[in-house]
Parts: C-alpha cells; sequence; structure tokens
C-alpha cells in the first residue's frame, strides 16, 4: 500500500466509461500514474478521512478531487461541502466535472468553494485536452499550502 | 369602444330608468293639474251653495224687517229692509254668474229675482198701508198671509238650486278624487316598473361578479398547472443535459478509443464507420445543448437595461470572425437605435442573426451582410440583410420552428433551432420578427422591440 502515498488524483464517478474517459484523457497527458478512482461520495469521504474500510490507512492526502457532481445515494455537492467543512481537506482543490451547466448547480459549487467547475464535452478529443490542461495547472502550476 | 353583454344591459336598464322617471314627471305634472282643475269645481260648489244659504236667509230677513215695522212702525227697520234687498241683488248677480253654464239654474235664478220682486211688491203694499194706518188687524192678517205664500216660492226655488248644486259637488268631489286615484295608480304601476328593472339588473349584474369570480378561478387554477408543468420541464432539460450526454460522451469516446488504438488494424471502410458515429454522436450532442438553450429562454427571467445595439452588434462581429472566418465577407453597420432588453439575450439574437447571415452569404462571389435599424411608431426596428442562398417564401411558416431546417445539413450545417430562439427571445421582449427571402438573391430579417422596457 506504499504507493498511495504518492496519490495524486482523486476521482470520484459513478459511470464506467466516464471514469474510463476521464482517466484516458489524464494518461494522454501522463497525469493518471497516481490516480484513485472511487464510485460513490461515501466511498470518497471514507477514503479522505480514513473512514470505513481506508481506517487503517493514515494521512493519505490526495492533491487533486475531480468530483462528479449526479451520483447515487451521496451526490457530488453533498460530498463537496463536507470536503469544505472540513479544516483537514479544506485546502485540496477540488474541480467538479459534471455534464451539466446548468447555473444553479454552478453557484451553489462556488458558495461551497469548488476551485473549478468544468463541463464534461461530448467530444472525446475536446474532453482529453480540458482534462490534460485543468491536470497540469493542478498539480504543476498551482501552489497549494505545504 | 366595444361593449360586453353585460354592459349592454346595464346601459339599457339606466335608459328605461331615465325614461320612466321622464314619464314620472309629466304624468305627475298632469294629473296635479287635473286635481286642482277638479279642486276649483268643488270649490265653486261651495260658493254656489253658500250663496244660496245667504239669499234665503236675506229674503227671510226682509219678511222679519216688514213685519217687525207693521208691528212697531220703526222706520229704522225699513232701512234695514232695503239694505238686505240691495244686497239680495248683489248676491242673485252673483248666483247668476257662477251658473252661468247652467240654462235651468239661469232660469231658476230668473224666477228667483221675479219672486223677490212680487215678494218686496206685497210687502211694499203692506208698509204704504201701515204707513197710513189704514189697515185693519184683519186687512194685515190677509196681506201677511199672502207674503208668507210668496216666500213659499223663493225657497222651493232654493231648494231646488241647492239640490242641484249638491248634486255638482258630489260629482266634482267624486271627479276629484277619480283623478288622485289615478294618479296614485300610474305612479304605482311606473314605480313597479322601476322596481322591476333594478330588480333584473341587480341579478344580471350578481351572476356577471358571480362568472368572473369563477373565472379568476379557472385561471389560478391555469396558472398553477402552467407553474407545474414549467416545474417539470426544467426537470426534464435538467435530466436531459446529464443523462444523454453522458452515454453520448461513451459513444463518441471509445469510438476516438477504437480510432486510436485500432485504427491500424481496420481498412478504410471500418476508419469511415468510426467516423460516421463520431460525427453523428457530435451532431446530437449539438442538438441537445441547442435545445437546452432555447429551453432556457422561456425559463430564465429577464433582466431589462439600456443596451447600446451598435456596440454589440460589433461584438457580436467581431467574436464570428474571430477564428478567420468569412474573410472575403464585405460587412457593414448604420446607426442603431438604443434599445431597452436583456444584454445576454439580445447578444443571443444577434449571435444567431449575423452567424446565419454570414453562414448563408458564404458561398455567394461577394459575400455582403448589412445591419441597419430606425424608430418606427415608437418601435425600434432593426433589419440584417444579406446577399446569400436566401430561401422559399413558400416554406416561411417553417422558417421559426424549432428543428426547422430550409436547407440541408451537408449544404449549410445546423440544427434549425437558432431562428426559434431568437424569435422566443423576441416575442418575449413585446417585439415581433419577420422576414423575406429570395432563393439565391439573399435573405432580410427584420425584428422590433419596443421603444420603452416592457419586460
Amino acid at each position: 500500500m506504499s504507493e498511495l502515498k504518492q496519490v495524486e488524483i482523486l476521482l470520484v464517478e459513478d459511470s464506467q466509461e466516464d471514469a474510463e474517459i476521464t482517466i484516458r484523457g489524464l494518461q494522454m497527458a501522463n497525469l493518471a500514474n497516481n490516480l484513485v478512482w472511487l464510485k460513490d461520495g461515501e466511498e470518497a469521504l471514507d477514503f479522505l478521512f480514513c473512514r470505513g474500510r481506508f481506517s487503517h490507512y493514515t494521512d493519505y492526502r490526495p492533491r487533486l478531487i475531480l468530483l462528479d457532481l449526479k451520483m447515487p445515494k451521496m451526490d457530488g455537492i453533498e460530498v463537496l461541502a463536507e470536503i469544505k467543512r472540513n479544516p483537514q481537506t479544506r485546502s485540496i482543490p477540488v474541480v467538479m466535472l459534471t455534464s451539466s451547466a446548468e447555473e444553479g448547480d454552478i453557484v451553489r459549487s462556488y458558495n461551497l468553494g469548488v476551485n473549478s467547475y468544468l463541463v464534461k464535452p461530448v467530444d472525446f478529443r475536446k474532453f482529453s485536452e480540458e482534462i490534460a490542461k485543468a491536470g497540469i495547472y493542478w498539480l504543476v502550476m498551482n501552489k497549494v499550502p505545504g | 369602444m366595444r361593449l360586453t353583454t353585460i354592459e349592454k344591459k346595464v346601459l339599457a336598464g339606466f335608459a328605461a330608468t331615465f325614461v320612466i322617471l321622464g314619464i314620472t314627471v309629466i304624468a305627475g305634472g298632469y294629473a296635479v293639474r287635473a286635481f286642482i282643475n277638479a279642486s276649483r269645481w268643488v270649490t265653486h260648489s261651495y260658493d254656489v251653495l253658500q250663496s244660496i244659504d245667504e239669499i234665503q236667509t236675506r229674503i227671510q230677513g226682509t219678511e222679519l224687517d216688514t213685519r217687525a215695522f207693521m208691528v212697531t212702525g220703526n222706520a229704522l227697520q225699513l232701512k234695514q229692509r232695503d239694505e238686505t234687498y240691495e244686497n239680495l241683488s248683489g248676491l242673485l248677480d252673483r248666483v247668476r254668474n257662477l251658473t252661468r253654464d247652467n240654462p235651468t239654474e239661469q232660469v231658476r235664478v230668473a224666477l228667483l229675482g221675479d219672486a223677490a220682486l212680487q215678494l218686496r211688491g206685497l210687502q211694499d203694499r203692506m208698509i204704504a198701508a201701515r204707513q197710513k194706518s189704514q189697515i185693519s188687524a184683519g186687512a194685515a192678517q190677509t196681506e201677511m198671509a199672502a207674503a208668507y205664500q210668496a216666500l213659499q216660492q223663493p225657497d222651493r226655488l232654493l231648494a231646488g238650486m241647492r239640490e242641484t248644486e249638491k248634486g255638482l259637488l258630489d260629482q266634482r268631489l267624486n271627479q276629484a278624487h277619480a283623478t288622485a286615484m289615478r294618479a296614485v295608480v300610474l305612479f304605482g304601476v311606473l314605480l313597479v316598473f322601476m322596481f322591476g328593472i333594478k330588480l333584473y339588473l341587480f341579478f344580471r349584474i350578481k351572476d356577471e361578479v358571480h362568472e368572473r369570480e369563477r373565472m379568476d378561478e379557472d385561471l389560478v387554477h391555469a396558472k398553477q398547472t402552467l407553474e407545474a408543468t414549467n416545474r417539470e420541464l426544467e426537470g426534464f432539460s435538467y435530466s436531459i443535459s446529464h443523462d444523454l450526454r453522458s452515454p453520448l460522451r461513451a459513444v463518441n469516446g471509445f469510438a476516438r478509443i477504437l480510432e486510436t488504438e485500432y485504427g491500424a488494424q481496420l481498412d478504410d471502410e471500418g476508419r469511415r464507420i468510426i467516423s460516421v458515429i463520431v460525427r453523428n454522436s457530435e451532431k446530437m450532442s449539438t442538438l441537445i445543448d441547442d435545445l437546452l438553450a432555447f429551453s432556457r429562454v422561456g425559463r430564465n427571467p429577464l433582466t431589462a437595461t439600456r443596451v447600446n445595439m451598435t456596440a454589440l452588434v460589433n461584438k457580436v462581429h467581431s467574436e464570428l470572425t474571430a477564428s478567420g472566418d468569412y474573410p472575403s465577407t464585405r460587412f457593414s453597420i448604420g446607426d442603431l437605435p438604443e434599445a431597452s432588453g436583456d444584454q445576454a439575450m439580445l447578444t443571443q439574437v444577434w449571435t444567431n442573426l449575423l452567424g446565419n447571415a454570414f453562414k448563408y452569404s458564404s458561398r455567394s462571389p461577394n459575400p455582403e451582410v448589412a445591419v441597419t435599424g430606425e424608430l418606427q411608431n415608437g418601435e425600434c426596428v432593426y433589419l440584417v440583410r444579406d446577399n446569400g442562398v436566401g430561401f422559399d417564401m413558400k416554406y416561411y411558416e417553417k422558417l421559426f420552428g424549432v428543428f426547422q431546417r430550409l436547407h440541408s445539413d451537408a449544404e449549410f450545417p445546423g440544427t434549425g433551432v437558432g431562428l426559434a430562439i431568437v424569435q422566443r427571445i423576441v416575442t418575449r421582449h413585446g417585439g415581433r420578427i419577420w422576414a423575406e427571402a429570395i432563393p439565391g438573391q439573399g435573405a432580410t430579417f427584420r425584428f422590433s422591440l419596443p421603444a420603452e422596457a416592457t419586460a
């Protein structure tokens, strides 16, 4: 489990296909080497706060969280609220990845402190481009508190 | 001015009431006059009766005076008798005058005059005899009996006259009473009519109010239903954007992955098929996006401000040509009147109209797009003209329909939502949009916006 120390990206996405496409996009920019993909919000929070089946882990903070908005049980907005409420996780950049450009969702996400909001294009090439750009920006260019 | 049925009824009702009021006033005037007339005749009869009584009193008075003189020889009695006769002749004149219209009474008055003269003659004779002291007690007795006889004649006449006049009085009292009764009945009938009309109007107005209340309720209900439908539609378009795009992204993405990773193992036909899948998934994505944009036009609230249309059109134009598209198109813009409306929505209008003009003129040898605008009858009217392919006016009805296109996707790509969005925005601003075109020569689109904000 030592590789988890280098977890850089946490992808929270319920759709297998969307997750695969996202991961492939990140792979093209060589960003998917240390990526953990979880299928729902509850798991994501367990992972971040070392609870449930992740209770034996300590302090594996990802450097970027890619969060799908619409998921069963606990949706992206609730996960975002939890992450930004907790001082431990507050400083981790969270990028919303979603199919919808609904004004209401965007406003709610920003009110909860989202760092970026991306609408996933249908066109795979555009999507790969955008996700690579976002990965490079948040992982390479952006500075966060140590 | 157009009147509703109830307004017509109320007006007619009031008119009828006023007519009845007018009739009442006129009829009232006549009734009062008739009553005064009848009353005058009654007074007249009382006058006659009173005169008759006075005549009788006077005649008896002369006889009493005469007899008193016969007994006492006092000259004062004679003087009194003469005065009474003078009064009597005045009274007779008066009665004659009062009964001018009655020949029988005139005869009676004449006879009465004669009887009075006869009586006076008898009395004179007795008085003369008394003055000369030539009359014996017996003769005086006889004379007095004769005078007494002479008195019967005027009494009879007077009684007859009294009878006649009393009859007339009864008749006239009855007539006055009948006149009054007729007026009362007439007023009663008119009053009932008026009351009836008011009652009718009251119930009509009551029905009308009731009907309007019911319509208000229906309207409120319809509004609630519409709001519920709108909310449903909102949820529906939200689902479309999420649930349809996700599988579409998988179709597109995996076709691309197939192309990238297995393209070398496929022949040309295989690669062509992949490109068809990719292209169509992208096409469908555009359709979904446009449909969502169209539904958003109806849902988003309007925020009206003053909009500098010239600046807006220039901005849209530079965005449209920023990527180097349409290098040969000549673009001109006139002085556009300022509009009042939602900045973002009006930007959408110009983006779609200019986009169409540039797109459909792009194959002309010398493409031209011109934008002008002016104030017309309190409206701002804007015009976009191009010299492109135009369209057949036969299909004008389809021009602003959702997903309706007058050109094939191969000729000019598009989803057929742009003009539908434009029309919806313009209509929401209280304006109109219309167009004309000649195939092969170009199209002209015009839209109007109210000069003052209405939203």
